[in-house]
Formats: structure tokens, sequence, C-alpha cells
């Protein structure tokens, strides 16, 4: 373990002691606007909906009014990009305070952010970077979201992302840095079996392996996704239709792991909605297999 | 340059003996963490900057504040992966850009991810979710270019001004346009972009009045519905 421990607070506790207690929301949907009216047709298979925070942003009244539309009609959890939960210099108080807002707005059961950061030296890259396995960058996330649970007191979920590269002076692998993070911080996994299967197939590591040693009793919500081939290197594009790599760990993890929800991300060559919506009921076919729900 | 697959092989190997391990004052770890994140986003965001550290890593280590040996460990070994990382960065602001200018991006067809990628490689956007700010500045240079028609020109304006009244950006704006906004969607739409709309100069208003939805007024003749 590291040198230093950041000791988890009461509040860090209490927003993240409530995993066991949350609500089961089956199979949904990442939310984007381009399928909003297909959306309100295929209600009965959409499970829930999971609104990517930094789409509100801009706080219009048309915004705020579309999240109001949609909490109507669907379970929502709130998914951050741009926290920086990874940043050595801390967080972003303003993006903080705006996804407090957001979150008490919506008053989701949970929300969710990655293991990664965006931000550094005033620069706002706009993407989320790959942390180095190392004990100083999980002391940084334990830093960031015990700060994050004083202000937002709700579960937090931390999602495993893809890197193109890792970087050196790693100390750790991957699989031991999540599992170290999720175990000070007391947060629930958002696991992305996408970027799972990229990262396995990328850096030449076992997906099995990677899922023996993560707390999967920790998962909480589920990711799933199709990306490309660019030369012998799998690329997280949210672009494609969901590969059969991907639905088969999906099903293990369904099989394993006590989740309450996956979530079909589709963010680039948006297909038909029925293609979606078929994903989708596959997801929730999976689940109920599983017995999950 | 290394491939994905042979930078990962270097990482099982031994950390470099600057990397600042756990036993270090976790003060000085941090610190270290934060040069480095401070380096990748200024290599991440500035093809320059990438350009000049391969060919001179000792000047801009200096320049970013890092040693030399923190430089090597950074972008040697990581190069592929941070020119990997700034394609997708290109990629996505691209989208956005898309995203913001539709009606531009439908006429210009892939001549707009050509002109963009050109904007980009030359424009560091420092603010990664300023979308607005960069596709704004994108279509300003486009609009400003001798070879630009008019109504091109114009259908810029109209978008960037919209977009920005439907982010909240700005609570009202006018916009005088030489061409009327009904007969530039048409255009943009068309099949046959080479024929141009027929000029009618127009003043576009927008308001957003307290707090409610952004409404537009055209003050011009529209060209007949066909």
């Amino acid at each position: 373990m590291s040198g230093i421990q950041t000791p988890t607070s009461v509040e860090a506790r209490s927003a993240n002691a409530a995993l066991a207690g949350l609500p089961v929301l089956g199979a949904g949907l990442g939310y984007r606007a381009e399928f909003r009216a297909d959306l309100f047709r295929a209600r009965d298979d959409i499970g829930f909906l999971e609104v990517t925070a930094d789409h509100f942003a801009h706080g219009t009244p048309e915004s705020l009014a579309e999240l109001e539309l949609l909490r109507q009609h669907f379970p929502l959890v709130i998914h951050g990009l741009n926290l920086s939960l990874g940043s050595a210099e801390g967080l972003n108080e303003s993006y903080l305070d705006f996804l407090g807002g957001l979150v008490e707005r919506v008053d989701p059961p949970w929300w969710s952010e990655h293991i990664a950061f965006t931000r550094a030296g005033g620069i706002d890259v706009g993407h989320l970077a790959g942390l180095p396995f190392t004990h100083a960058a999980i002391d940084a996330v334990c830093r960031n979201v015990e700060r994050a649970l004083r202000r937002i007191r709700k579960p937090l979920l931390l999602e495993n992302i893809t890197y193109v590269v890792p970087l050196p002076g790693a100390e750790m692998d991957e699989a031991e840095f999540v599992a170290r993070i999720l175990d000070r911080t007391g947060c629930g996994l958002l696991l992305d079996v996408a970027n799972l299967h990229i990262n396995a197939a990328n850096h030449g590591y076992d997906t099995r392996a990677f899922l023996a040693r993560v707390p999967l009793e920790r998962t909480v919500q589920v990711h799933f996704a199709g990306g490309f081939a660019d030369g012998d290197v799998l690329v997280d594009s949210h672009s494609h239709a969901t590969p059969t790599p991907v639905w088969d760990l999906l099903e293990e993890v369904l099989r394993r792991a006590p989740v309450r929800g996956v979530t079909l991300e589709r963010d680039e060559d948006i297909p038909p909605f029925s293609e979606l919506r078929a994903e989708v009921k596959r997801a929730n076919e999976l689940g109920r297999s599983a017995g999950r729900w | 340059m290394v491939t994905i697959k042979e930078a990962h092989r270097q990482r099982t190997s031994p950390p470099p003996p600057t990397a600042t391990s756990a036993s270090d004052a976790p003060g000085a770890a941090q610190e270290s963490l934060a040069r480095q994140q401070s380096a990748l986003a200024r290599l991440f965001v500035d093809s320059d900057l990438r350009i000049r550290a391969e060919r001179d890593p000792a000047s801009v280590a200096a320049e970013l504040g890092i040693s030399p040996d923190e430089m090597q460990a950074i972008a040697h070994p990581a190069a592929d992966g941070i020119a990997r990382f700034a394609q997708s960065l290109r990629h996505k602001r691209l989208s956005a850009a898309r995203r913001i200018l539709p009606l531009t991006a439908q006429h210009m067809g892939a001549r707009f991810a050509t002109e963009f990628g050109r904007y980009a490689a030359a424009a560091v956007l420092r603010d990664g979710h300023d979308y607005l700010g960069d596709a704004s500045a994108f279509a300003a240079g486009l609009a400003a270019r001798r070879d630009t028609s008019a109504p091109l020109r114009a259908l810029l304006r109209y978008e960037v001004a919209m977009a920005q009244m439907r982010l909240g950006v700005k609570k009202w704006q006018v916009l005088p346009l030489a061409f009327h906004p009904r007969a530039l969607i048409a255009w943009s739409q068309s099949s046959d972009a080479a024929l141009p709309p027929r000029r009618s100069p127009t003043l576009v208003f927008w308001l957003r009045y307290r707090g409610g939805r952004a409404r537009e007024w055209r003050f011009g003749r529209a060209p007949h519905r066909s």
C-alpha cells in the first residue's frame, strides 16, 4: 500500500456505504439528443438513461427543460467527464459545483466519473487522459474523491478508461491500480467492459485475470460499446455495434457481479434507433438470465 | 517513435531513477505527478511543441519546467501514444465543430474536415471544452479568406450566431446578412451548391427574454417556398 493514506472521511463513508442498497435499474442507454424522439417511443425497453453532465453545462432554459422532461419519464444517473479526479493539482471547483448542482436537481441514485485526468497546468485537455499506475496517482485520486464526496453526498462510481500507452514509472499494473483506488475510497465500480476489452488487446493482458483482481463485488454499473481497429490498435470510439468479445465480457460480469445497471454508449455514427434498442434489449436479457433483475 | 506494444514492454522495466516512488516524501511525489501531467497536457494539445520535443527535448523540457530525465521518461516511450491521443483530440474537436456548424459541414462535405484539420493543427485549444469558441474561431478564419464565397461567409456567421444563442452565451444579438437565412439553409442543403442563393439583405434579430427560450426574427425578403 501507499506510503501515505488518505483517511476516508465520514462523508465519503456515508456516501458510499449505501452501495448495497442501490436500486436495480436494468439495461439503459447513454442519452444523446440525436435520438430523443425515438427514445420516448421505446420507453418500455429502456430501463434508465445515463445523462452526461457536460451536455447540460450551458444550463439554458431549453436544456434544463429537456433534463426535466427526461427525469419525468426515465430513471436518470449522472455521468461526469471533466472533474479530473486524477489531477495532482486538485479538483476544478467550479466544475464540482456545477456537477453538485446537477446531482441535486436530478437526484439520481448514484453518479459517476473516470479514473483519469483532463486538466493540468491551466490546460483543459478535453479528453480523458490516463494516469501512471503509481502510488502518487492513487493518492491524488483518493484526495480528490474525498473532496468531491464532501460536496456531492451521493454514491460515486469510478470508471476504468482506455489508455493508448502506459505512462512510465508504473509501480503496479492496471488491475491493482483500480483495486487499490476502490479499496481506499470505498467507491463503487463502473466497469466499462469495452474499455477492458480494448486495453487487454492493446496492452496484451488477459481480461479474466483483470476481473479476478478487481473487487467485482463493488460493481454497480457496466458500460458497453463498440469501437474500431486502427491497424493493430483498438480505439474506444463508441461508434460501432458492440462486438462479440464485449458481449461475452458483459455476460460474464453480469454473472459474477451484483450489477444494478448496464448502459450502452454510442456517440458517433449513430445508427437507426432500432439498432440501439436491439442492443439494449439483448443486454436486458443477459441481465435477466443472470438473475440480476 | 515506438509502437503501443513496445511501449508496454518498456513500461514493465524498472522506472527511471528520477521517478518519484512511494518512499519519497508524499509532497514531492505529488509535485512530480503535477509536473508530469502539466507537461503531458501541453504535449497533447500543442502539435508544434510535440515536433520540437522530438527535435530538441532538452529545450522543451526547460520550457515545460521538467528535467531532461523526466522529459525522456515522458516523451520517448510515450511519443506514439501522445501522438495518438492528440489525433483523438483533433477528431473530437472536428465532431464538435460539425455539431455546431451543421449546415456548413453539410454544404462543404469532405472539405470541412480538411479545412478544420488545417485550422486545428495551428490553433492550440487550452480549454478543451470550449467547443463553441473553437468552432467560432474556425468559422471566423474561413469567413475571412478571399476564396470563401459570399453565401458561405454569411452561412458561417449565421450558424455561429445561432449556436451562441442556443447555448446561452448571448441573451440577444443582431446580425445583418446579405442573404435571407431561409435561402442560405436551402442553398446549404442543395445538391446544386454551385448555384448561389439570390441576394436579399436581411437583418436577423435574436432575443432570449427573461430566461425563456431564444427566439429569432428575420427582417428581409424571404425567397418563395418551392
